[in-house]
Parts: C-alpha cells; sequence; structure tokens
C-alpha cells in the first residue's frame, strides 16, 4: 500500500476502518511519499486528528471480532461514539476496559461519546466487579528455588509414604493388642476379592509366558541337541523369577488400583472421615484385612503361577521336543529344590506388601475429586509395577 | 452450674498461610441445640471439623464432655468420639454397606451385644428415621434426602448424648428438611440430647435453634439467643435474618475511562 502526503488523512482512516477485516497490526508498515520518501514509517495516530469510531446499535463480541482496535496502535486520541449503541455485551464491557488500558500503555486516550445511562452502569460494575477479584501474582521461581522446592517435595513425599508403611505394618500386626477395629468377615472377604479371583487371569498368563518362553529357548536348545536343557532352564525360571514376578505385576494391576480406587472414593466420600469420627481407626478397618488378605494369597497364587508356568513348559516339552511326561518330571525334580520355592515364597510375600502399601499410599493421599481418584489410581500402577521391577532386581543379587 | 458439653477456646485454624478461623469462643451445654451459621465460606463446616478432630487447630483448644481431643487413634479418644455421632453433609455411608449395616458398625465395633440385638436396634433407628424399607438397600441406591436420613439412623446408632449434623436440610425438600427438623426437636425432647448444627437454612434455624454463633470471614460475630439475634436490626447477623444484602460502601465507583456525553 502506498500512500501519498497528498491523500488527506481522513481519507487514510476511512479506507482503514472501513475495511474493519484488517487488523491495525502494529507495526502497519506505510510507505510515505514526499517528505519520508527514502524511509519507511509505522502509522502513528499521534501524527493525526483525533481517531472517530462509530460504535453499533449493538456493542457485541461480533463486532469487536470484526473492528480490529484490539490490536491496532493507539498512540493517539480515540473517540468511540457510542450515541447510537443500544445495548452491550460482557465481551463489549470488558473490551472498552481493556481498551482503555491499550490506549493508556501506548500513550493515547480513550474518549467514550454519548454514552447511555444504562451502558455507563454496566461499565461501573464491571469495574467494581474487577477490582473485587484478586489474584496471587505468579511468582517465578530461580533455579536454586526450583531445586529446593523439588528436593522438600521429594522428601515430603517419601515421608509420607513411609508413614503409610509404618501405619499400615502396625496396625495389622502390634496394634491388634491396642485395638482391634477389624471389619467382621472382612479378611474372607478380601481373601476371596484379591486372592480367588485373581486365580483363572494369573494362571492363563502364566501358562501363556511358560509357552512362550520354552518355544523360544527350545527352538535354540534343539538346533544344538540340547532339548533336555528347557527342563532346568524353564523350572528355574519359572520358580525363583517369573512366576512371582508375573503375579507380582499382574495383582499390581489388579489389586493395587483396586485398592487405590476404593481408598480414594473413600476419602473422596468422607467416609474414612466418618470411620474416625466413629471411633473407628481407618488403617485398621480398611487396611489390615487388605494386607493379611494379600500376604496370605499372593505366595498361593505365586505358587499357581509358576505351577501353569511349568505346565506351560511341559506342553512344549512335549508337543516340540518329543519329550517324555516321566524324563520332564525326573530332570525338574533334580533341578528343583526347596531353598528356590521359598525364595519365590518370600519374593511374592515382599511384593505383596509393596503393592498393598502403594495401593493405599496413593488411595489416602487424594485431594480433589473424581479426576484426582483417577491420576492416582494411575500412579498407584505405574509406581506399584515400577517398584516391583527394581525390587526383583534387587533380589536377584541378595536370593 | 454443669459444666459444658461442648467449649471452644480461641481456636485458630490456617489452610496454608490463610486464617479460617480466628478466635473462636464457644460453649455448648447440655441439652442445647446450637446451630452454627453464616454466609459460604465463613469458616463453619471448618469450625465443625476441628470440634470433632478432623482438622488440627492452629491455637487454642477444643473440649468435648471436658476432655480434650488429642489422638484420634487413642482409646482415650476413641471413647470420647464414641458419645458423639456426626452427620456429615452427603452422608458419608460406606458405600460398600448396605443402609443396616451401616447403621449397625457403631453397634458392632464399640458393643459386645448380640447380634439379633443389634439388629432390633438398627431397625428401630431406621424407623425413627422413617427409613424402615431401606434395610437392605445400598447407599447407591437411596436419594440424597434417604441418604442423609440414614446417616443421622447411624449417627444416632449409639444413642451418643451428642450429635453433630453438617448442613443437615442442604439439598433435601422443603418437606424432607422440616421432617429432620421435627425429628432432631423430637431427640432433644426424648433423650435430652444436644446437637451441634451448621446451616444457613433461615427455616430450620427459626424452627430448632436455641442459640446461635454467627460466624463472619472466620470470626465470631454473634454468640447467644435467637431469639436476641432476631432483634437485631443492623448488622451482618440483622441482614442475614431479614433476607437482604448487606451493604458494601463504594460499590459503584466512578468510571475511569472519560464519557463525554
Amino acid at each position: 500500500m502506498i500512500f501519498t502526503p497528498e491523500l488527506p488523512t481522513s481519507l487514510i482512516y476511512n479506507l482503514l476502518w472501513a475495511n474493519t477485516r484488517v487488523p491495525l497490526t502494529y507495526p502497519y508498515i506505510l510507505k510515505i511519499v514526499g517528505k519520508h520518501t527514502s524511509e519507511t514509517m509505522p502509522l502513528n495516530f499521534s501524527n493525526s486528528k483525533d481517531l472517530t469510531k462509530k460504535v453499533p446499535a449493538v456493542l457485541d463480541r461480533a463486532w469487536i471480532s470484526g473492528c480490529g482496535l484490539m490490536s491496532g496502535s493507539h498512540s493517539g486520541r480515540l473517540v468511540l461514539d457510542l450515541s447510537q449503541t443500544e445495548r452491550i455485551d460482557s465481551a463489549g464491557v470488558c473490551f472498552l476496559e481493556l481498551l482503555k488500558e491499550l490506549c493508556r500503555e501506548q500513550g493515547g486516550s480513550l474518549v467514550l461519546q454519548g454514552v447511555r445511562e444504562d451502558i455507563k452502569n454496566q461499565l461501573n460494575l464491571k469495574k467494581s466487579a474487577s477490582a473485587a477479584v484478586k489474584t496471587v501474582p505468579f511468582k517465578k521461581e530461580n533455579f536454586l528455588e526450583r531445586v529446593g522446592g523439588g528436593t522438600t517435595g521429594a522428601l515430603n513425599t517419601a515421608g509420607e509414604a513411609l508413614s503409610v508403611l509404618v501405619e499400615m505394618l502396625y496396625w495389622s500386626t502390634i496394634g491388634v493388642f491396642r485395638r482391634q477395629d477389624f471389619k467382621k468377615g472382612g479378611l474372607y472377604e478380601q481373601m476371596y476379592q484379591l486372592g480367588f479371583k485373581a486365580v483363572g487371569i494369573v494362571a492363563l498368563l502364566s501358562f501363556l509366558i511358560g509357552v512362550v518362553l520354552s518355544l523360544q529357548s527350545a527352538m535354540q536348545l534343539r538346533n544344538f541337541g540340547m532339548g533336555i536343557f528347557l527342563i532346568p532352564l524353564i523350572g528355574i525360571t519359572m520358580i525363583r523369577q517369573m512366576g512371582p514376578l508375573l503375579t507380582a505385576i499382574i495383582l499390581a494391576g489388579r489389586t493395587g488400583s483396586a485398592t487405590t480406587a476404593e481408598i480414594a472414593t473413600m476419602v473422596v466420600g468422607e467416609e474414612i472421615d466418618a470411620l474416625r469420627t466413629m471411633g473407628i481407626n481407618p488403617m485398621q478397618y480398611v487396611m489390615a484385612p487388605k494386607f493379611w488378605a494379600i500376604s496370605l494369597t499372593m505366595p498361593l497364587l505365586s505358587i499357581i503361577a509358576t505351577a501353569a508356568g511349568i505346565f506351560g513348559g511341559y506342553v512344549i516339552a512335549i508337543l516340540y521336543l518329543d519329550l517324555s511326561t516321566s524324563l520332564f518330571l525326573s530332570e525338574l525334580a533334580k533341578v528343583v529344590k526347596v531353598e528356590h520355592i521359598l525364595a519365590g515364597c518370600f519374593k511374592s510375600m515382599v511384593f505383596s506388601w509393596l503393592i498393598i502399601w502403594i495401593g493405599c499410599y496413593f488411595g489416602f493421599r487424594v485431594r480433589g475429586g473424581a479426576e484426582a481418584v483417577g491420576r492416582e489410581t494411575t500412579s498407584s500402577v505405574v509406581v506399584g509395577i515400577f517398584i516391583i521391577i527394581v525390587a526383583n532386581a534387587l533380589f536377584s543379587f541378595v536370593i | 452450674m454443669t459444666d459444658p458439653i461442648l467449649s471452644v477456646e480461641n481456636l485458630v485454624v490456617r489452610y496454608g498461610e490463610k486464617t479460617v478461623l480466628d478466635g473462636v469462643n464457644v460453649s455448648v451445654n447440655a441439652s442445647e441445640i446450637r446451630v452454627i451459621l453464616g454466609g459460604s465460606g465463613c469458616g463453619k463446616t471448618t469450625l465443625l471439623r476441628s470440634i470433632i478432630g478432623l482438622i488440627k487447630p492452629y491455637a487454642g483448644c477444643v473440649k468435648l464432655f471436658g476432655k480434650k481431643l488429642t489422638d484420634m487413634e487413642n482409646e482415650s479418644d476413641a471413647k470420647i468420639l464414641r458419645k458423639m455421632g456426626m452427620l456429615f453433609q452427603n452422608g458419608a455411608l460406606l458405600g460398600s454397606l448396605t443402609t443396616a449395616q451401616n447403621v449397625a458398625l457403631p453397634l458392632q465395633m464399640h458393643t459386645d451385644l448380640p447380634p439379633k440385638l443389634i439388629d432390633e436396634i438398627v431397625r428401630y433407628k431406621l424407623a425413627q428415621v422413617e427409613l424402615p424399607h431401606a434395610y437392605d438397600l445400598f447407599p447407591g441406591e437411596l436419594s440424597g434426602g434417604m441418604r442423609k436420613r440414614a446417616a443421622l439412623a447411624r449417627a444416632l446408632s449409639l444413642d451418643p448424648p451428642l450429635l453433630f449434623c453438617d448442613e443437615p436440610s442442604a439439598g433435601l425438600d422443603p418437606v424432607t428438611s422440616a421432617g429432620l427438623d421435627t425429628l432432631l426437636l423430637r431427640l432433644r425432647e426424648t433423650l435430652g440430647i444436644t446437637v451441634v448444627v451448621v446451616t444457613h437454612e433461615l427455616f430450620s434455624i427459626e424452627k430448632i435453634a436455641d442459640k446461635i454463633l454467627f460466624l463472619h470471614k472466620g470470626k465470631p460475630l454473634f454468640d447467644g439467643l435467637f431469639t436476641d439475634a432476631h432483634e437485631l436490626s443492623t448488622g451482618p447477623v440483622a441482614d442475614f435474618f431479614l433476607r437482604r444484602e448487606t451493604a458494601v460502601p463504594d460499590r459503584y465507583s466512578t468510571m475511569s475511562v472519560r464519557c463525554e456525553v
């Protein structure tokens, strides 16, 4: 666009204002021919007379979107003629307030002309309403503050988690001598829910893992004519590693999430508070049956998982390697020792405490509503599986 | 004069840096219906939760039956807690138990009564709150009003001498709400029960309150007889009872943008 100095200023404005779809973005470059021939300079209203803009009968968001005033440069005197305006919506009220600020910031001024009394009242109401709203300014933290805040947060989380662990162990064991706030029949109910109902899925998945693991191993071993070594391989792997680990991972997803969701819902629904006010210890009432149920059922589940996995290996040994049942059983009996079974049971017991501890911790720490329950349940599963895998890795060095 | 059943002395409660209750003093005598009222966000529920030990105060103390709650896990505190009932705003019934099991819970936990007798007490309590048909229903199958009444039956199952109610009428239709008020009055008359109610339902307050504690921005503004409060003509307490908007000076300040009319 080229404007010559001869072109009347009012015409420039008319051209600009007429096309309300063109925003007056700064810098809106105009090449001035004449005095500033060799220069390009931004349009500056201060170089001009007052800019007057007529506002239609309704000052609403549709008009504001099209007028382009929000993005224009306002270093001059801007006059808005509202004499025709009969109605103004919330966007209009806020627009005028913001436009005033924009004009002031850029060294200009805003003048409203012909404002009706009711519109004036609306503008005054907006001003008083905005003044009443108090906002806390966002404080940008520096590096040290962020590190300090993060460390304190991590320590707090660790402290809270340890506190839940201690309370769980205390109220489930020694605390019984102090109080007996157990839910009547809760242990059997939890053993059924956490243990018995998981038998099917644990056995099926372990069997399938046993089949896959055995098949992959058998394919390699057969190349060297050493198919018989599949038996100790699958036996030891399932008893010491895969049986307890698979059970723990399945239960972390199943029991861990259910525990977190149940406790979190109780916290959100004030059920935990209700128990407290009834003089019932919620830790003992809610956590203790779960703790004992999972402690008793998980080693059993782990044994079932191990047996299912070994059975998967047996199927491959029979069908793929053509080994006999008696050979499989005798070779298995040679390598499997009582300490292997005890190590597997011990691991699964520790895993069960980790699962219930993490499930309860995330359940009790929930704050907020339904969304928080979902968030904590997800965290519980993710952290649960992570901790179990880490713990299993540590166990590999110890036992 | 007998000692008050409940006394709160210079209670200060803070959430982080924010002071929610600032120097609240109140004492409630036996067989009194005390209503804690005030506008939304004035600290009514916080006061109630501090009294029953769910919120630890920043300063001051709460005495129930002349004793201070120290640690809710302690047996001594549990004994105090068993002498009071609490009706939560949403009922807070245990979702995994039926209505009857919820009502029976305090009886099973704190008494050695035979199951048959417990069952009979449960039926009596459910009949008292007009919920005999909800015996086998789970909380999820009850309406809001029914849940509240079932929670009241649970709160009353041990016949506590002190009952706390957090907004008992909130979300209820006027008929059910009036029924709850009548029930509270009847309990006071028949059992001499002391009731502390948090509410801002005017009809309810007018019907049941002996004394009121009016909170305003976390501070006690009026503590005394309901009849005295009702006679006030100015101030937030009078505004509350006269159902009028509290006047805020300079609400409509002058507009900063210049208007050339």
